[in-house]
């Protein structure tokens, strides 16, 4: 109770004397005076109308998905810019990525990870497990990589077949040994990964203060 | 920091009063750990003028930030102290949930503009009594650069909900967060 009485007591003096202010605006100058020791990759994604697209990606998604609307996204990065339609046909969500110039890349399509066939889905944990301390599946996603025409037929058959290559992308919330993030994790069709990313999460500091 | 003025103001059974008024001044520091990637806690101090009073404020508050595949939901759950030099004047605790959506697009890119809501929930205890106050403060905002977001919105509040009549603020914001 002594010490509490003396910390209330100098705690009056220095509010007296207002020398309390002279440490909070030292930190307030230093603080914005901190330098940038890190940089993130630009990355850039915005809204883009149908009519704006080039022709062979509007004709490729309104002939496979008639009844369904796209919407569309381009997104730039500092050496690519890419086109995106997201649309949702016979339930299912799909992705489809086109170049700058209307050439397909690829089609992706949300599924549960349950839906996957029970060997893939073992080999997708274990590398997971291996690769991160904990870790937790988001999403998953199903990517069709092929031809124009490989991807029609594969699209219209609703299963892939010949001339398409299956992966996987896999968004998960893992720890490594130093710090937690959400990566994407893209998976060949037996379950390998071939690549790891960290995905940047833009600045949410609005939403806390 | 943060600075209201006042603009209007009417007390019950009394004239309304149209005459600009500074009401106060706060200066805030607050400092955020994450814990996890959607979890952050913080604390913090604040200083105020009002009324020609300084009111010390010391501020503990835990965060969730979580993102979606359109919007983002942060719920923030805040407890502070203020003290004059009279000893301690009030104690808070507030939750708070903010939802923030991009306008064009799936995320929030430089040079875009977003719609936030925040909607919070206040209860103070002051010297032996108690009031309850809730908030709703939806906001558009424009990122203009990654670390540069401006946001104009407004701040309706009511309060004093067990006296016979219910206390209303209604405050246009004007907000501009910078990162560091």
């Amino acid at each position: 109770m002594i010490s509490l009485n003396l910390w209330i007591a100098k705690f009056k003096t220095v509010i007296a004397n207002k020398h309390f202010l002279y440490p909070f605006f030292f930190l307030l100058v230093a603080l914005h005076c901190t330098p940038c020791l890190g940089q993130k990759k630009y990355e850039r994604e915005y809204t883009v109308k149908a009519d704006s697209v080039p022709d062979s990606a509007a004709l490729f998604v309104s002939r496979l998905f008639n009844n369904s609307k796209a919407h569309w996204y381009m997104e730039e990065s500092d050496t690519t810019k890419s086109i995106e339609a997201k649309l949702k046909h016979s339930g299912k969500h799909y992705s489809i990525e086109f170049d700058e110039s209307g050439q397909i890349q690829d089609i992706e399509i949300l599924i549960n990870i349950r839906d996957l066939e029970k060997n893939t889905r073992s080999k997708i944990k274990d590398n997971l497990n291996a690769t991160f301390k904990r870790q937790k599946i988001i999403k998953t996603q199903l990517q069709w990589v092929g031809s124009e025409n490989s991807l029609e037929r594969a699209v219209l058959a609703n299963m892939p077949l010949e001339g398409i290559i299956v992966k996987y992308e896999i968004v998960v919330r893992g720890q490594t040994e130093n710090v937690e993030a959400y990566f994407e994790v893209l998976f060949d069709s037996t379950g390998r990964i071939e690549s790891t990313m960290e995905i940047a999460l833009a600045n949410d500091d609005n939403l806390i203060y | 920091m943060e600075s209201r003025q006042i603009l209007s103001q009417k007390e019950i059974d009394k004239f309304p009063s149209h005459r600009f008024q500074y009401e106060r001044t706060d200066l805030t520091l607050l400092l955020t750990t994450k814990l996890s990637v959607n979890n952050t806690i913080g604390g913090g101090y604040m200083i105020r003028l009002e009324d020609n009073t300084y009111y010390h404020r010391i501020i503990q508050q835990f965060n969730n930030v979580r993102k979606f595949e359109w919007f983002s939901v942060a719920h923030r759950v805040l407890a502070d102290e203020t003290f004059t030099n009279h000893g301690l004047n009030n104690f808070r605790i507030s939750y708070r949930i903010g939802i923030q959506k991009p306008l064009n697009g799936q995320y929030i890119d430089p040079k875009e503009f977003y719609a936030k809501v925040n909607n919070d929930f206040l209860g103070t205890w002051s010297r032996g009594e108690s009031d309850f106050e809730i908030g709703i403060l939806p906001a558009l905002g424009y990122t203009a650069t990654a670390n540069n977001k401006i946001e104009l919105g407004v701040d309706y509040r009511v309060n004093e909900l067990k006296k016979n009549g219910i206390a209303q603020q209604f405050w246009v914001t004007l907000g501009w967060f910078i990162s560091i």
